[in-house]
Formats: structure tokens, sequence, C-alpha cells
């Protein structure tokens, strides 16, 4: 079975252990913790009758006193920005985080995620900004670890990206 | 570079160009010069000609190609083994598929054709593994009778752990119980192996965190590639960590290995950096090419289990001390033993003796206690314990007093508190006192007031037993009739000498009549008197009287009481000898004698 190692990026509680733990153990915890270092678990799900084996490393969320640490993502076939769509600050993370991605890694493929989409009355990225980002060629999903929409779609989107890469 | 005959074809295309030339004009001349030519060709290639017919025919008739191949082909295959010129990748999926068809079509040959390799292979995995069962099995048994092997029992226990596991890990000099391979760039498993019997956690995970732990070392401590993390230590655990370019080697041991064990780590790194350096550099996340590299790794999974040296011999010190304690420990035993044989026999006599309760036993601060009760009247527990030799210091004792049922102390009981004359002889018979022989008539009347108070006696029986003043008074009675009192011839003088026997007379007539009274009897004492057969009948018979009221004058007089007495003269009466009879004047007639009458 092919492996492929993918990474969470994100500003802090933005969700990213949540999305992780909806997608690999369909759960979902209302209490915070916060991510210490790196978790790492795994997930094999079915493309195009191919089975991958993702290694998700769930990196720490980055703040003004925590930097990613980008040894953490080398050897990642992908990655995922987490963004939480009640802070627009953290969409300016991902960005910034992504620049220092491909600085990095190069271009490899990645999805950015508008996470929390069950708060959507207290969503503080409008949809210009969405289309804006979408006319780039980003791929946007909006999810939520909480109901579990857009999970399964994003890990798929961009196990196929990664494939089709 | 032309061959000999171009160079030949060169000369005939000159010779024709002159000959051209020279014959121009002249027609019929070209016939000849075609036959020329043709002779000419034939004189120079005919020899090159013949070869390469040969050669046509030898290539085109695969028969004959077949005969050609077949014998430089041995040779070929050899050569091209030796340069690793990758014939042997070449030919394997033809070999593989050669095979797999003979299978299919007749497994027996190919059964037939590995019989001989697979027999002794076979064997010998099984040899292996009995080995391996028999080291597991004598390490076990080693340990089963053994203190150290009680203690691993009781770990067994505790941890639910099979005991065989428990002894085979205290034994364990070291083992290496995981290997993972490990792609270096991201982090993703590329192989694990794992000993026998161990459970493992997820290595893809545990293969994750030892790539991203590796990374966090290094980026913390800012240290070169080669200064990267090369061992874990965590519990009884220890995680060895090989760098190699493309791949790690992460090895989890339990135990101490040595150093050497590195050496084969990094062997087994450079191979499969050897073989695998280019799956390794592109690699895309498909580990199964390096599913050959088990056999490699195989390599590093060495366990070392403690061997016992039977020429190991003991440091002299260890040897005096153990010597020390076990001599200590054998005095000690000997010493505790005897005095709990000697507390063992106490107990054993305690509890068999009669009248003797044991309640309680134990020790406390050093000593043997014991408390119970105890029948004043039973053996002395201290004599029972010098009989026994038991050390008094080492024993203390308690006693509560009682009164024992058994017939025995019943019996003795009643021997001391009714202090029976010796004539007297008691049994007892359920729970009836039983008295014989002969005692005085107070203590009869006293004992049948007091014996049913006494534990363990519902009554007395005492009509077996004769009265002693009953005895003695029938005694004095007889002695009373017996004996007479002498007078002179004619008188009522006592002859001389018969003093004391009125003495003694009135003496015992004074106790029979106190015991008579004693005994509640009425009794009348005639005191007869009596002459010998002298003289008339009428004096005797005053005589006799006389005599007879003399007596009770005289016993009154010594303190008999008159109303016992009874004087009357019978005369000459019944003589009481021949004598008598024969010679009248016999002193032994002149006499008085006692009569005891009992009026009740």
């Amino acid at each position: 079975m092919i492996q492929k190692k993918v990474c969470m990026l994100g500003a802090f509680a933005t969700g990213k252990t949540s999305l992780v733990a909806r997608f690999v153990s369909s759960i979902f915890s209302e209490k915070y913790h916060t991510t210490v270092g790196v978790k790492i678990d795994k997930k094999v799900l079915n493309t195009n009758g191919q089975d991958v084996m993702l290694m998700l490393w769930d990196l720490a969320g980055e703040d003004e006193f925590n930097k990613v640490q980008m040894s953490y993502l080398r050897g990642s076939a992908g990655y995922i920005l987490v963004v939480d769509g009640t802070r627009r600050a953290t969409l300016d993370k991902a960005f910034s985080l992504q620049k220092n991605v491909e600085n990095s890694l190069g271009k490899v493929p990645f999805v950015l995620v508008l996470n929390k989409c069950d708060l959507t009355e207290d969503w503080e990225i409008d949809s210009p900004t969405i289309d804006d980002l979408i006319s780039q060629g980003i791929n946007v999903i909006n999810s939520s670890a909480k109901t579990g929409q857009g999970v399964e779609e994003l890990f798929l989107s961009l196990t196929k990206k990664i494939l089709g890469a | 570079m032309s061959s000999p005959i171009d160079e030949n074809l060169g000369e005939t295309k000159q010779l024709v160009s002159s000959s051209e030339e020279e014959n121009i004009v002249d027609a019929t001349t070209t016939q000849n010069a075609d036959e020329l030519l043709g002779e000419l060709r034939r004189l120079l290639i005919e020899p090159e000609q013949k070869q390469l017919s040969t050669l046509t025919q030898r290539l085109d008739d695969p028969e004959i190609y077949a005969q050609e191949i077949s014998n430089i082909l041995p040779k070929a295959i050899s050569l091209s083994t030796e340069q690793k010129n990758g014939l042997t990748e070449a030919i394997q999926p033809s070999v593989e598929t050669a095979i797999k068809i003979s299978v299919k079509k007749d497994p027996s040959t190919l059964v037939d054709a590995l019989f001989p390799v697979m027999g002794p292979a076979i064997r010998k995995a099984i040899s292996q593994a009995l080995s391996s069962m028999l080291q597991s099995l004598n390490q076990t048994l080693e340990s089963s009778f053994s203190i150290q092997g009680l203690k691993w029992r009781l770990e067994s226990i505790r941890t639910g752990r099979p005991f065989a596991e428990i002894v085979l890990l205290h034994t364990l000099l070291y083992r290496v119980e995981q290997v993972f391979l490990i792609h270096k760039e991201t982090g993703l498993l590329l192989q694990h192996l794992i000993a026998p019997t161990i459970v493992a956690q997820d290595a893809d995970m545990v293969s994750g965190m030892f790539s991203a732990i590796h990374d966090f070392v290094r980026d913390s401590f800012g240290v070169t590639e080669n200064e990267a993390l090369q061992e874990l230590q965590v519990g009884e655990l220890t995680v060895w960590i090989e760098q190699g370019p493309k791949a790690f080697l992460a090895g989890v041991l339990r135990g101490t290995a040595p150093k050497e064990l590195r050496l084969v780590f990094q062997e087994v790194l450079e191979q499969i950096h050897l073989k695998y350096i280019e799956p390794l550099a592109e690699f895309q996340g498909d580990a199964s090419i390096f599913e050959d590299a088990r056999p490699i790794l195989e390599s590093c999974l060495q366990t070392q289990y403690e061997l016992k040296s039977k020429e190991e011999k003991p440091s002299p010190a260890l040897v005096a001390v153990t010597t020390v304690i076990s001599a200590s420990l054998v005095v000690g035993f000997s010493y505790w033993f005897w005095h709990y044989w000697h507390w063992q026999n106490y107990l054993a006599r305690l509890n068999s003796e009669p009248g003797i309760v044991v309640t309680r036993v134990g020790s406390q601060n050093g000593k043997y206690f014991v408390q119970g009760l105890l029948d004043p009247l039973a053996t002395n527990p201290e004599e029972i314990r010098k009989e026994v030799g038991l050390n008094p210091n080492k024993v203390q004792t308690s006693w509560e007093p009682y009164q024992a049922l058994q017939p025995k102390f019943v019996l003795q009981r009643a021997r001391v508190i009714l202090e029976p004359p010796q004539s007297v002889m008691l049994r007892l018979e359920n729970n009836t006192l039983i008295a014989t022989g002969t005692a005085s008539q107070k203590w009869i009347k006293e004992t049948s007031k007091w014996a049913k108070v006494i534990a363990g006696i519902n009554s007395f029986q005492a009509d077996k037993l004769i009265s002693l003043e009953e005895k003695e008074l029938e005694e004095e009675k007889i002695f009373l009739e017996t004996n007479k009192l002498l007078f002179i011839n004619g008188k009522t003088q006592l002859v001389e000498g018969q003093e004391a026997m009125l003495n003694k007379l009135a003496q015992t007539l004074q106790e029979f009549i106190e015991k008579a009274d004693l005994l509640e009897k009425k009794v009348n004492i005639e005191i007869i008197g009596q002459t010998d057969s002298l003289g008339t009948e009428q004096t005797n018979s005053n005589l006799s009287k006389e005599r007879a009221e003399k007596i009770m004058s005289l016993l009154i007089a010594r303190g008999i009481k008159s109303n016992y007495l009874k004087a009357k003269g019978i005369g000459v009466g019944n003589a009481l000898t021949n004598e008598s009879i024969s010679h009248q004047n016999n002193e032994a007639d002149r006499r008085v004698t006692f009569q005891v009458n009992f009026l009740n």
C-alpha cells in the first residue's frame, strides 16, 4: 500500500487536531487541547480503487510564541492549511505559513480549509475573499470538525491532488 | 577498416573500368569480358563466398544455429554472472514463469527436484525451533525450584503473564524486539520486523514519532547530521538509532546489548543502502519494494540469554558469607526447633492431663504463653514442665482454678473434704459416693449431711458402712459379760487384786453406756451375784444379792448412773465349770457377773 505524509498546518486553535480526530476516529470534543509539538495519526482511504495510507502529522498551531517547526514538513507529499472562519487573522497566518512551506518544500499539493463552518453567524471571512482565493487556483473547502461537514472531502481532495501530481 | 573482400572488389572494379575503355568499339568482346569478370570474381572471392554461404546456412537453419549457441551458452552465462551485467535480473521473469508452468503442469517434478534440498532445510528449521524451545524450557525448569523462581512465580501471578515469559525476561541479557527501517525524508515506515511473542504498537505511527523526535532533537540542539539522535531510553527498553543517508534504522532493545550489535546495525543499513539506493532516493510512498529487505533486517533481531557456566566458581568471600549465613540458619533453626519441640510436648502433656484445661496458647515477646483452668487436685503444671525439659524462662503460665468432674477428682476431692478414717473405703458409682468399712457414727452423720454438697456427688450411700461405736459397743458388751469379780468365801469383800478388774469393768461400763446413749440405744446392765455351793441356799441367796449390790454401789461410786444398773442375787446359780461342781469350795463360783440387755 502506498503511504503519504500529510501535514496539518495553521494558526493555533483553528481545529487541526479536531479535523484529524473527526477524520480518523469520527469523534469530536468541545474541549480544547492544545497540541504540543506534533501528533501523528494515520488513516487509510481509497481513491480510484487504490488504497492510500495517509500519515497525518498534526503540527502545533503557530502563534506569536510558537513557530511551526519546518523540519517536520520535510518529506510531506501534501499539506492542509486550516483556517478558522470565525477569525480573519488565521487566514493571514495561513498565507504566511504557505509561503514558508513553499520556501522549504517547494510546490507541493495543499488544500485550504475554512473550518468551523457550523458557526457561520460568527463568520469573519466574506464570500468575495473566498472567491478571490478560488480564483487564485487555491483549493478551498469549507469544513466543520463538529458536524463532520467537508472533512472526508478535504482529505480525499488532497489525496487525489497528491496522486495526480 | 576495410575487409580483404572489399579490396578485391575495388581492384576488380578498376580492371573492369580499364577493360571497358579498351574494348568500347568492339562489342563482340563484351561477352568474353563478362566471362572473364566472372572467372576473375570466382578466382578472387570464391573462398569468402563459400564462407558466407556456410555462415548464412548456419544462421538460417534453426537446428544448426541452436547447436552453435548451445556450445557457447554455458560459457556465456558463466561470464555474464561473473561480470554482474544483469543477466540474473533479465532471466528472472522467465525462470519464474517456467517454474510456475512446471508446477502447474506436474508439481511432482519440482517436488522431486526440491526433495533433497527441502528435507535438510525443514530438519534444520525444526532443529533450530526445538533448540530455541529447549533453551526456553531449560531456563524455565532451572528457575522453577529456586527462591528466585518462587519470586518470579509471584511476579507471574501478579502481572498475569506466563511464568516462562517472566523467566525468559529475567534471564535475558538483551533482545532486539523490533526493528524499524524508516525513510529518512518522509518518516514513513519501509519495513518493520518484530521478534516472536512481542506485542507491538502501530508500527507506522511509531515510525512517524521516531522521525518527529529525531527532527525535534536535531532542530532543538542545532546538531549536525552525524550528531543526530542515536539512542532513546524508555524504562527497560532502549531504542538504538542508526543513521544512513536515505534511511535510518531503529532497533528496540530490552536489556543491555553489546556495542558490537551497533556494528551489525550499521552493516545492515549499509547493505540496504547499497541494494536499494535508487528506490530510497526515489521513494514515493510505496514500501512494497523493500519487502526483500526483511532477510537482511532479520540479522538485527538478536537475542542473548544469560548462560550459566558450570565451571564458574563463586568467590571465597561469597562462599564464606553463605556458609556463615547457612550455619547461623541451621543453628538458629535447631535452637528454635528444640524449644518448639519441647513446647509442643509440654502442650501435649497438659492437654492429656486430667484436671487441666488449656484455653489459650501462643508466643509473645520471644516467650511462649499458656492460659487455662487448673483443678487444685490435678498434677502441678510446673512438674510437667520440668519433666519435658522446657526452659522456665521461655514460658509464661496463667491458671484459673476450677473443679474437674472426672470421677478421679470427685473422689479425691471427697477424701480431702470428708476426711474419712482409714477404716473407710470410698468409691464413686454414677455420682453416688459409696462408703464401706467402719467409721464413727459422728463421721457417718456428718458425711451424710455434707457429701452431696461436693461437686460431682449426688448422693451418699452408707448402708454397707459399719458404725465404729456399735462395734465397740458389742466388744464392750462381750468384755462386760465375760469378766467377773471374785469374792472372799462367805463375804462381800473382793478377793485381793480384784480391785483393778472392778475399775476396768467400771470404765468399760461407763464407755458402753455413753456409746449406747450416742447410738440411742436403751440398755440395762444386770449385776448378778453368785456364791459357791457351800452354805445354805438362803444364805447363799442373800450373800449373792449382797455381793451384787456391793458391786452396784461400787460402780455408782465410780460414776455409773444407777438407772442403768440392776443388782440381783441368784445364790449358787448355775455352776460355771465342772470344777465348781466337783469342788464345792470353788473360788470362781463366788462371783459377780454382768448381763447387758438392749431394751430397744
